[in-house]
């Protein structure tokens, strides 16, 4: 049974177009001048309970605003919105109880105070029972090794260490349900990689249903089973991630950087694009070609200084599917 | 599905929960000590500067609309103390359009307490109230016994309730300037400005201003039920107004208040948070 429904839910932006000047700050007071922006159009999904579901498009593509609508922030323009049998801005303080809430891009810990004060508040905020509050402690211990400075001053945090700090905040109260608006961004891949392992562990351990955006393919491809594709506020895509690649080509390259002038020769199932003396590209695709394969094949043939592969990005998958579909109507 | 939902047995009751917050937040604001002592001491020098003016221009108009100065002083005590307490309480509504701006208030949105009650327990600036409060005592105590004040307990009971009230009204004068900036965008300088300038017209008898300026205080920031009003029954005077309204005071600021709560639920449904 679907715990999460948008129905043609739209949300359009008005927003005030500012007057300069004594006069126009008394117009925009009494005759305010509007200009409306149409940030989420008609989109229609629903996600499962114990789903873990990527969210993408490319900036301004109407992810966030999206989440927002799901989270009871914002009240949808037309549309519907069901979350856990509730409507989540008319049922707001019963609704987000239940569910969990990670801003990448703003942190909610108290800037001025240690971690554990933070978490401490939200413990009392949502009534969390003192034995689960143990146990959970004790896993973002273990998973995301909190426990190195959970007594440091928020403000003191790498971003990483304050990420993982934020979504282990996000989670203290049990939530049924978690939303995470870019989750990952701006940290490396270590970072990105530890993250990664306690979202899957939260979703497949204690069945918590999850919808995650982010601007990076592999965190789609590492976590989620399915994902959700949109662009100008539509939406394009949805369904599995295997799909997606298919859709999109999910052609990667490996480039290789050599130590001495090479003239490289063709490998099959591959194409071949010399750059220069010191670097080619393999392009390829993900179905025929195994990466280590490639990689040892290269290897052996050449004296490489370097190798790095390169993943599809945001912007050419929605491209591509974008294309694909004008192709087919 | 794992799990069931976990039962909820340990909610705290909002007044632990608004200590929970205000000791926290006292421990952020002396996380740096020596800067919480220099800005509260800040506040109270410039707010006792602003005493001083009055004090210099009331020795060249030893009488005032019939009030003299110790009577000025005590009338100005009150604005002090209200705001003092008021402060306190609705640090978040003086923050608002910066609560906004940062996104923050996104985050009081995904917590499962009502956003007015979040906004009043969270991040409150005590400092002001230390300061604010310091000169608001001083001038009380010390204006109160040179005017000649009994302290009976019908006296300091009616000084207690118009206080509630003066906090409630100005309590709901920044709400409401919340809402407009909920409807109209960021508005909060032109309002502060409002509320300040009338606040100053506020520090002095309302019989000496012609009706125009009066109407400012009684209609659109009702600061005179704040001090004027009641200060002038205290002090026994009656300046020719209907002798019911210093009681009316103490309606009008749960009843202001209570009209500013309603326009926060419904202009919360119009908020658009910010785009990041
Ligand atoms: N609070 C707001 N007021 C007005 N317009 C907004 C607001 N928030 C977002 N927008 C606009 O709505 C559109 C969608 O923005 P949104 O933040 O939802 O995109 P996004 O997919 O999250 O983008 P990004 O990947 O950059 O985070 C953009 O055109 C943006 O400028
Ligand atoms: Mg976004």
């Amino acid at each position: 049974m679907a715990i999460l429904e948008l129905t043609e839910a739209c949300k359009t932006y008005r927003i005030v177009q500012r007057q300069d000047g004594i006069s126009g700050a008394l117009k925009n007071l009494f005759v305010p001048r509007y200009r409306d922006i149409q940030a989420v159009k008609r989109i229609s999904f629903a996600i499962e309970a114990g789903e873990m579901v990527g969210f993408i498009g490319p900036n301004g593509a109407g992810k966030s605003t999206t989440i927002k609508l799901l989270t009871g922030v914002l009240v949808p323009t037309s549309g519907r919105v069901q979350v856990l049998g509730l409507s989540p801005f008319k049922d707001r303080k019963r609704y987000v109880g239940r569910i969990g809430v990670v801003f990448g891009q703003r942190t909610q810990l108290w800037w001025d105070l240690p971690v554990s004060d933070t978490f401490d508040l939200l413990r009392k905020i949502y009534g969390v029972p003192p034995q689960t509050y143990r146990r959970n402690l004790e896993l973002f211990d273990d998973i995301l090794g909190l426990a190195d400075f959970r007594h440091q001053l928020a403000r003191q945090l790498s971003l990483g260490q304050r990420m993982r700090a934020d979504i282990a905040a996000a989670l203290l109260h049990d939530p049924e349900l978690v939303f995470l608006d870019e989750p990952t961004i701006g940290l490396d891949i270590v970072a990105k990689d530890k993250i990664r392992g306690f979202m899957q562990h939260i979703n497949a351990e204690r069945g918590v249903t999850m919808l995650l955006t982010s601007h990076d393919m592999q965190d789609m491809e590492r976590t989620c089973q399915r994902v959700i594709v949109i662009d100008k506020g539509a939406l394009l895509y949805d369904g599995s991630v295997s799909g997606l690649a298919s859709l999109s080509g999910s052609r990667r390259s490996l480039i290789v950087d050599f130590n001495v002038h090479t003239r490289c020769e063709p490998i099959s199932g591959t194409e071949l694009i010399q750059e220069n003396a010191l670097r080619a590209r393999f392009s390829f695709d993900r179905g025929s070609m195994q990466v280590h394969e490639l990689v040892s094949q290269v290897a052996k043939k050449y004296d490489i200084a370097d190798m790095t592969i390169e993943e599809p990005s945001i912007e050419s998958v929605v491209k591509t599917i974008f294309s694909a579909q004008q192709a087919r109507l | 599905m794992k799990k069931s939902t976990p039962e909820r047995t340990c909610s705290m009751n909002p007044v632990a929960l608004y200590f929970a917050y205000g000791s926290l937040s006292l421990k952020a604001l002396f996380a740096f000590r020596i800067d919480a002592v220099l800005r509260t001491l800040a506040v109270f020098v410039r707010e006792f500067a602003s005493v001083i003016v009055v004090y210099l221009i009331l020795q060249r108009f030893p009488d005032l609309g019939g009030w003299n100065m110790n009577e000025v002083l005590f009338l100005f005590s009150f604005l002090f103390l209200t705001y003092a307490i008021m402060i306190a309480l609705f640090t978040g509504f003086r923050d608002f359009d910066m609560i906004v701006n940062s996104g923050k208030l996104d985050l009081l949105l995904i917590r499962p307490r009502g956003t007015m009650f979040q906004l009043m327990a969270y991040n409150s600036d005590y400092l002001a109230t230390l300061g604010h409060g310091a000169v608001g005592i001083t001038l009380l105590v010390w204006s109160a016994q040179a005017v000649g004040i009994v302290w009976n307990p019908a006296r300091v009971a009616f000084l207690l309730l118009t206080l509630v009230s003066g906090v409630l009204i100005q309590g709901a004068i920044f709400v409401a300037f919340s809402c407009l900036s909920l409807w109209f965008g960021k508005s909060g300088n032109v309002f502060r400005a409002l509320y300040r300038n009338s606040r100053k017209i506020a520090g002095y008898p309302l019989s000496i201003f012609p009706d125009a300026v009066r109407s400012i205080v009684l209609y659109i920031m009702p600061f005179a039920f704040v001090n004027y009003f009641p200060a002038a029954w205290l002090l026994g005077k009656t300046d020719g107004f209907w002798p019911g309204l210093p009681f009316l005071s103490w309606l009008i600021g749960p009843l202001l208040f209570a009209l500013a709560y309603v326009l926060w639920r419904f202009s919360l449904l119009r908020y658009s948070s910010t785009g990041h």
